[in-house]
């Protein structure tokens, strides 16, 4: 469970759902570099995907974002890879998760600052309506 | 659940327009039906959730298309995603895949959340400044 004090390293979006998921993705992403027990953290890594990506889509859906389809194109991308590097080092082949430990960081820098940028602040743009109604609580 | 998702009470699918919310209470009915584990007719609630779907979306598109809305195309967007993952989901079942319909079920409250509180929300205080 990330500290709820702690922000996201270089992964911050300014939408607070989103960046808490960030820093337990830079969190899950540190200890796949420090390489112990790797079977348990690709686990692990793939389990926050879903949960990550899916957050992601269905505010992307459900606010009608445009750039949905290039968004989780990426994100369907990025699973398929962490699903056959697990796939693989359980098959006796550990060189593929320390491949992975190495370009993981530098996809996410670039994903969180554009495509994660862009919905952020749309949603920026829309939050204003959601606060609005946390304002006026249960009915 | 961790603290990383949208935290979603059922009185936030209510957006103060009556018929929209009596949709929202139907939809709720059917997806409680859906995420019921003793519950294991799938197929039989994922075809009730994608008729009430086509409806809701419709009836709520008709009211904006009638009022002139001007969000409208964005509004039918995400209708027309949400719709298109009915089928998917009903694709998966009939493939087999069970899984895919229990993962489709738990996050369908948060999609309907969002979507309520701000799609809806915003059409809601539109449709009752027209009538006030």
């Amino acid at each position: 469970m990330p500290d709820a004090a702690a922000a996201p390293a270089v992964g911050a979006v300014g939408y607070a759902p989103i960046d808490e998921l960030h820093l337990e993705f830079e969190q899950l992403a540190a200890q796949l570099a420090a390489g112990d027990d790797l079977p348990a953290t690709l686990d692990a890594l793939l389990e926050h995907i879903d949960r990550h990506f899916g957050l992601e889509e269905r505010l992307m859906s459900a606010c009608a974002f445009p750039m949905l389809g290039c968004h989780a194109r990426e994100h369907a991308s990025v699973h398929e890879v962490v699903a056959e590097v697990r796939r693989r080092h359980a098959a006796g082949e550990p060189e593929f998760a320390q491949r992975l430990a190495e370009a993981l960081p530098q996809w996410f820098a670039l994903h969180a600052s554009t495509m994660d940028a862009a919905l952020a602040h749309y949603l920026a743009g829309r939050e204003d309506i959601i606060a609005r109604r946390d304002a006026a609580g249960p009915a | 659940m961790t603290a990383a998702t949208v935290k979603v009470r059922h009185d936030e699918i209510l957006v103060g327009f009556k018929p929209i919310d009596d949709l929202h209470k139907e939809f709720q009915d059917i997806l409680d039906a859906l995420n019921d584990p003793a519950e294991a007719d799938y197929g039989q609630h994922l075809l009730a959730l994608h008729e009430h779907l086509l409806r809701h979306c419709a009836t709520e598109e008709r009211f904006m298309l009638q009022e002139n809305y001007p969000h409208y195309a964005r509004h039918k967007r995400a209708h027309e995603q949400l719709l298109e993952s009915v089928s998917d989901v009903r694709r998966q079942f009939d493939a087999g895949d069970i899984a895919a319909v229990r993962r489709y079920a738990a996050g369908m409250m948060e999609w309907f959340a969002i979507h309520a509180q701000s799609e809806d929300a915003e059409l809601a205080g539109f449709l009752k400044g027209l009538r006030a």
